[in-house]
């Protein structure tokens, strides 16, 4: 009864077997060689692209040796990042969700299973192998992450850090697929299991994100907003109907000005969605956590959404979506400075925090002020623990189950399973 | 239940050590008593009980479905039994799981091998797999390679091995880590004949070195030389072996032959045995009891002037008592 003893000798006895057995092939070599040649196209186009989109390169400032915001570093950085990890994720299944029902199979498996071995080392031997196995596919895209970290002016810590995410991931998802081949005596079941397995932590958890919104709608929400009475809102709209209908091409300089100052608190019911209810949903999506996780330039903690609007960061895009879903939605909302946008003679922008800036048509900023409180989005407190220790638990109860599948003597046997 | 006098109940928290207080004689390689096991509906194993000695090869025998398999996946330790005890060089296989295992050298039916992992490396990993340090498990793999005559594919991957020479790895693969109990399941399968009197002779070496040798096999001649002990397996039970035990009291045929064909029938007829034609022409078949029987109707034969040059038993007696097996079977 040595289920779950452990000892160094054995797993290095089973990872040198795992290894000399799947690592050991004339494929390999090509299946390594064929990954270089993509991935280097894909950095290359990444960069090629980026750099169209942002002018030729990072732009140096040639007074104080600063550089422009302006650069596609950090996009095709994030993107090379995204394809690793996806990469990974689809590499990773191929190492072990055919392991323990393809070695049952090939009758590999009792064999070893009779010797002095413990199904801990036997199951600790088999991830360890294919995450050794996959990292070696990991490391051959290196090269590119250098280029892309060099070109983009990346701090080596967020590389570091981005590498030991996705290090991490490839893990969780390499003791899934060895879970459920412990689990289905097939290896085709196991195999579609653990890419429906990959699949429900990266696309289905954001699906699910979407399709859950409409449970968590309040229907009758009270908002207090600053705006026009009902009585001044009428009053202005006969005098902008009046002035319409005497400049039907809107081109005469007398605008009636908007009549802000005229602005009050009132009530209103609204529909709301509280996204901030379910957006931890997000939080387990393996691409989520490397983007979270992903140290940004100091300057951008400040300020997120501004460092996102000039940076394109991808990696930083996602980090901010997933903290504005978890605010709580505005309770107070400003429609008196809308009230610029009516007249055809200014332009209102509001961001994503609730930010208003109002300008002339041509381009001069109009002073105003708004009562609602911005809401900020803030990466004081990160996410990526919490989704990685949710990923690191699914891994461990995978892991565990296949621990408990290799445990001999074997008691009742599930149906279709063979010992030998 | 004399049984239990015999064999007490294992006790989990015993002696760390086998128990060898039960046995003033040595401890049995292995000992089964009682042993059950179904999978579902089928019950494979059915109430086992049978011991082999050590220092002796003890002959598995019965035919396809009567549990062969079963029972030595039970001895392995790879299956729980349902009911019933099984003991390895005085191991409970279910309370002494690792120290049973440790002394199983398992060769099964059907084994797997790495393809593309060498002749050594297979061997080596195994020997490492039982605890022995590197240089130990040097030293092992060579000599086993070379007992088994494998020694030139040493470095060779198990694929380009012919099946004869897979079944002769397996059997290195189970000596690697000297086990006191041997379990082969149809080890002469595959082999070439000069490579099945190798394993009988190796087979009887190991027998001679202390082991206690448990040999599966449907080659029923290769055993018939080979083996101390048989035990007979039909619908998951040891059935009685006082046939196998005492061939000499059974009726057995035996094949006559003579240069006159029609005086040996007349000489039959004369002395009252019932005969059959055998298969060639001029044969005769007889059903004899034991091998005195035998001696008397070559005395009696030659006595009357019979030129009787030929005078053999049909089959083995491990074959007569298979085929009696199939007859209950039917």
């Amino acid at each position: 009864m040595n289920t779950w003893s452990f000892s160094w000798h054995g797993l290095v006895t089973v990872v040198g077997l795992e290894l000399r057995q799947r690592m050991r092939s004339r494929r390999l070599i090509w299946a390594l060689a064929s990954w270089f040649v993509v991935i280097g196209g894909i950095t290359s186009l990444v960069i090629y692209a980026s750099s169209r989109l942002f002018g030729l390169s990072s732009v140096e400032d040639p007074t104080n040796g600063s550089t422009s915001p302006y650069s596609p570093g950090p996009l095709a950085f994030g993107l090379i990042v995204f394809f690793i990890m996806g990469m990974g994720l689809i590499i990773a299944p191929t190492f072990t969700a055919t392991s323990i029902n393809g070695d049952r199979g090939a009758g590999t498996l009792a064999t070893l299973q009779a010797t002095r071995l413990s199904a801990l080392e036997i199951a600790a031997g088999k991830l360890v192998a294919a995450w050794l196995a996959s990292l070696v596919f990991l490391v051959v895209a290196l090269p590119f992450l250098a280029w892309a970290m060099v070109l983009g002016q990346i701090s080596a810590w967020q590389v570091i850090v981005c590498f030991g995410v996705v290090f991490i991931e490839v893990a969780v998802v390499c003791a899934i697929g060895l879970g459920w081949s412990a689990l289905i005596s097939r290896t085709a079941g196991s195999v579609v299991l653990t890419y429906l397995s990959v699949v429900a932590l990266t696309v289905i958890s954001t699906m699910l994100l979407g399709l859950l919104t409409p449970l968590v709608t309040e229907e009758r929400a009270t908002v207090a907003v600053w705006g026009l009475s009902d009585a001044e809102m009428a009053t202005y709209n006969d005098a902008m109907d009046e002035y319409w209908s005497k400049n039907p091409d809107g081109e005469a300089a007398e605008v009636p000005a908007p009549p802000v100052d005229k602005c009050t608190w009132h009530q209103e019911v609204e529909t709301r969605y509280r996204v901030d209810r379910i957006w931890w949903i997000s939080a387990i999506n393996p691409f989520v956590i490397v983007a979270d996780a992903a140290p940004l330039p100091a300057d951008a903690y400040d300020d997120l959404s501004t460092y996102v609007g000039r940076s394109a960061d991808p990696l930083a895009a996602i980090r901010y979506g997933v903290r504005s879903m978890a605010l709580p939605p505005q309770t107070e909302r400003d429609d008196c400075l809308q009230l610029y946008g009516w007249t055809g003679a200014y332009n209102v922008f509001t961001d994503d925090e609730g930010n208003v800036t109002v300008t002339t048509n041509d381009g001069t900023p109009v002073n105003v002020t708004t009562p609602v409180k911005r809401r900020p989005v803030t990466v004081e407190s990160p996410l990526w623990p919490w989704g990685m220790g949710a990923n690191l638990l699914i891994g461990a109860g995978f892991g565990f189950v296949a621990v408990r599948r290799l445990r001999i003597p074997y008691g009742p046997l599930p149906k279709g399973t063979r010992v030998a | 239940m004399s049984e239990q006098s015999v064999f007490p109940p294992p006790s989990v928290s015993g002696p760390p050590g086998p128990d060898t207080a039960t046995f003033p004689g040595g401890i049995p390689g292995i000992e089964a008593v009682g042993l059950k096991r179904a999978f579902g509906m089928v019950k494979a194993v059915d109430g086992i009980t049978f011991t082999a000695p050590t220092g002796a090869v003890t002959a598995l025998i019965g035919p396809n479905g009567s549990g062969k398999t079963t029972l030595l996946l039970l001895l392995t330790g790879l299956l729980a039994p349902d009911a019933g005890t099984a003991r390895i060089a005085g191991y409970d296989v279910t309370t002494r799981n690792l120290a049973a295992r440790s002394q199983v050298g398992w060769m099964p039916d059907a084994f797997g091998t790495w393809d593309a992992l060498s002749c050594t490396e297979i061997l080596t990993t195994f020997a490492r797999a039982y605890g022995l340090s590197a240089m130990a498990a040097r030293s092992r793999v060579a000599e086993l390679l070379t007992r088994v005559h494998l020694a030139e594919y040493a470095a060779s991957p198990a694929r380009v091995l012919s099946r004869g020479q897979r079944q002769r790895l397996g059997l290195a693969r189970a000596l690697v880590h000297d086990p006191a109990v041997l379990l082969l399941d149809e080890p002469a399968s595959g082999l070439d004949p000069r490579s099945r009197i190798e394993l009988r002779d190796l087979l009887r070496q190991l027998a001679a070195d202390g082991k206690a040798v448990l040999v599966s096999s449907h080659v029923l001649s290769e055993l018939e030389e080979v083996y101390d002990h048989a035990v007979f397996l039909s619908r998951g039970r040891t059935v009685d072996v006082s046939a196998a035990a005492q061939p000499q009291v059974a009726q057995r045929g035996w094949r006559l032959e003579a240069l006159d064909p029609v005086a040996l029938r007349t000489f039959l007829d004369g002395v009252g045995i019932p005969w059959r034609p055998g298969p060639a022409a001029g044969e005769v078949t007889v059903s004899l009891t034991g091998y005195d029987s035998a001696l008397a109707l070559i005395r009696a034969a030659v006595g009357a002037g019979v030129p009787l040059h030929t005078i053999a038993p049909l089959s083995g007696r491990l074959e007569e008592t298979y085929l009696s097996l199939n007859e209950e079977r039917i």
